[in-house]
Formats: C-alpha cells, structure tokens, sequence
C-alpha cells in the first residue's frame, strides 16, 4: 500500500513537471497571440519581459516615459492566475496610482515631463483545493504610439 | 495480488501523465504559432520579477525627429562592416547598431536604405542563430510594406521582440542584453552627432541629456550578466559615461496622476535636467568613442 502511494506521488510530481514544460510554451504563443494584437496602434518597444510566477506574486517593470510621447501598457496574464492588481509607483515606490481589474484591460497614458516609473502586476492569491500551488505566466507589454503627441 | 497491484498501480500512473500531457499539448496547439518555446524563467528570487526596459530606437529615433533631428546617410554603420562582425559579441552589438540605423531610415521614410540595414541587421541575426528573427516571410513582408509606415515599424519592433525573445528561451540572455546596448548607444550616437553638426533644433539636446534615465537601466540590465566579460567591460563603459551625465542638475517634481474623461491617465511631476555645454561634449565624445569601437 505504501509503495502504491509512493508510485502516486511520484505520478503526480511527473504531471506537475510536465505541465511546467507546456507552460513555458503556452506563454510565448499566449502573448503573441492573445496579447499583442492589443497593443495596435501602439508599436512594442521589442523587448520581452516574462516571468512565470505563482499565484499572488508579483512582477514590476522599471522604465523611462518621455514627454510628449503617448503609451500603452498591457499585462498580459494567463487565465489561471484570476485577477490582477496595477500599481504605478514613483522611483521611490510612492504608489501614483492603483487598480484591480480582470485581466486583458490596457491602459493609456503620458507624461507630463519625461521621469522613471515602475509599474507593477500583483496576482491574486489562491489554491488549487489540494493544497498545491499552481503557476502561469505574466508579460509586460509596452507600446508607444508612432505619431509623436502635438503639444 | 500485490505485484498486480503494482503493475495497475505503474501503468494507471503512466496512462494519466500521458493523458495530461496531451490534453495541454492540445491546449498548446489553440495557442503556439510557429514559433519556438521561449524559455520563461522560473521566479526564484526577486531580481526574476524586476524588469529594465530600454526605450526601442524606433522611439528615440521619433523622439529626436521631433526635435527637428535630419536623415543624414554619413552617420550610420555602413553595411559593408557587416563582414569584421566574427565574435558573437560584437554581432550581437551589431545587429542593435543596424536596429538603430533601420529604425533611423524607417523614421524617415528613407525606403532604400530600410531595405540595407534591414538585411544587415538580418544577417547579423542569422549569424547569431537567431534565425526566426528575420524569416523570408517577414523580410518580404518588410519590403511590400515599405511605403506603410505604421505596418513597417510594427515589423521591425516584432523582429526584435522575436529575437529577444528566442535568445532567451536559448538561455543566451547576455546577447539580448548586448543588442538593446547596442541600439541604444547608436541611436543616442546619431542623436549627438546631428546636434553637434547642426543637423537639429537646440531642444535635442534637452532630449539626450533625458536619456540618463534609460542609461541607468540599460547599466542595471546588463548587471544581470555577470559572467560575460564583454558585457562587464560594457557596463564599465556606460557607468563612465553616466558619470558625465550626473553633471546634470535635476528639478523634480512629484509625480501626480489625473484620469482623463477617455480613460487614459496623465502623470504630471517628473524631471527637468540641466547640463553645461562642456559636460554635454563629454557626454558626447565618451558615447561617439564607444560607438566607434563597437562598430570597428
């Protein structure tokens, strides 16, 4: 009996590891996919900033915002992290601004004078009902607009 | 009774895996294109979860435009330089040099020349491995698109998005970082040299001396590769160079954020900086010097 339940678990350690392996390959053809579609008109900066993070943790992406220029940020997060939080903070982590929302959702902004923000993704916190903690993957998406903002 | 048992309990276990391993290869299919797998890294620590992200060339090409910035052809690395690039270093360097020059004439509707560095920055790519970068498809789609330009700049940043993209799933992290150094110190070169030269408004140089902020993360990027000797070297480069560009005073204002009846956001506050011409013909010679023996 003990054996059999050794074999189990061992099954389900084989699954788990797999289904990391599909993970990492669902993620790219998500974000293209899914994702970047929804960054148009905005044109990406070229960059890829993945992470594969368990449920309620967090991602941040530091970057620079020029004045006079117009962008477009785009967490693109797989369905089985639920919902997510935004937060915009200054370089001294003072929080601009915050929002939960479901995921998919862009959000449209400028600068006033060109500063350094992070923008972070927090993930809801949750399990699976067996206790296992489960992962999926987030992408920064960046774009900004082509036609420079007439002043 | 027991080995059977056993031998149910193996091939049950057995027969599972595979049955979840094909459902998500399934699932895989709805949403895998051609494309390889990229290699997300899996969080460990912190530093996994914090982002640099690098303003494209295309945008500080567009940037500069609006300072009333010039095409001149003399400026960029010319595709004949493609043949010295034999170390991985200095083509990965390289093909963000040619990224630069093709976001350049991109900008400027400079079509011929698009169509040169596009295949430079190409057979850069293809020499590194990284060959879904520029695929005959796309390089066609580059050239019937040549006259668009929105179409033409959203081919190009999904070149680089490509590559970056497939450098990291090849665990060879250290080259996307060398090629976002690459197109930025080009794009900031040509930026300098046409200020220098005359080939643009005063306002130019307010927008170069703004990019101490993408300096600052293209250093703390590069940090992450500490075991490739010509990223450490680079970095050591660019932290002299920022060196030059804290001469400048900054006034900060705190940042504020107003939601718009659109629902777009403005965030006022920032930075105004201001740098003596001396401190900025160092800025500019240190990033020329550099420039010069990346591309020679």
């Amino acid at each position: 009996m003990k054996e059999a339940i050794n074999l189990i678990k061992l099954g389900l350690i084989l699954v788990l590891v797999l289904s990391g392996i599909n993970l990492n390959a669902q993620c790219k053809g998500f974000t293209k996919r899914k994702c970047m579609p929804e960054l148009t008109p905005y044109v990406s900066n070229g960059q890829v900033s993945s992470a594969k993070l368990f449920a309620g943790d967090s991602a941040e992406v530091s970057m620079t915002f020029y004045s006079g220029q117009e962008y477009r940020f785009l967490p693109c997060v797989q369905d089985i992290l639920g919902d997510i939080e935004i937060k915009v903070m200054d370089t001294d982590r003072n929080t601009l601004y915050e929002h939960k929302s479901a995921q998919m959702n862009t959000w449209d902004f400028n600068v006033e004078e060109t500063q350094q923000l992070i923008i972070s993704v927090i993930t809801e916190e949750h399990e699976l009902a067996t206790g296992i903690a489960y992962t999926g993957c987030v992408t920064f998406l960046i774009g900004f607009k082509a036609e420079l903002m007439v002043n | 009774m027991t080995k059977l048992l056993k031998h149910l309990s193996f091939q049950s276990i057995l027969l599972s895996t595979f049955f979840f391993v094909s459902c998500s290869n399934q699932t895989q299919k709805e949403y895998e294109l051609e494309e390889d797998e990229v290699n997300v890294e899996k969080v460990e620590d912190l530093s996994e979860r914090l982002f640099y992200a690098i303003p494209s060339p295309v945008e500080v090409a567009l940037l500069f435009k609006k300072e009333g910035s010039e095409y001149h052809m003399e400026y960029v690395n010319p595709i004949e330089n493609t043949s010295k690039y034999i170390t991985t270093s200095s083509q990965a360097l390289n093909m963000g040099v040619y990224g630069a020059d093709l976001s350049y004439a991109s900008v400027f509707n400079k079509t011929q020349e698009t169509i040169f560095f596009m295949r430079a920055a190409k057979k850069m790519a293809d020499e590194l491995g990284v060959t879904n970068a520029f695929p005959e498809d796309k390089v066609e789609a580059i050239e019937e698109n040549i006259h668009n330009q929105d179409t033409l700049l959203e081919l190009i940043a999904d070149a680089f998005w490509t590559s970056d993209s497939e450098l990291k799933e090849t665990e060879r992290e250290s080259f996307s970082g060398l090629i976002i150094a690459g197109g930025w110190i080009e794009a900031v070169y040509l930026g300098v040299v046409l200020y220098h030269d005359g080939h643009a408004k005063a306002g130019l140089k307010k927008r170069i001396v703004e990019q101490k902020f993408s300096l600052e993360n293209l250093i703390k990027l590069l940090s992450i590769y500490q075991r490739d000797e010509v990223v450490v070297k680079l970095r050591e480069d660019l932290e002299d160079i920022l060196q030059a560009f804290n001469k400048a005073s900054e006034q900060k204002k705190a940042s504020t954020v107003t939601e718009n009846k659109n629902g777009s956001l403005t965030i006022g506050g920032g930075s105004r900086f201001n740098l003596s011409d001396e401190a900025f013909r160092e800025i500019s010679d240190k990033i020329i010097n550099l420039r010069m023996r990346i591309i020679e």
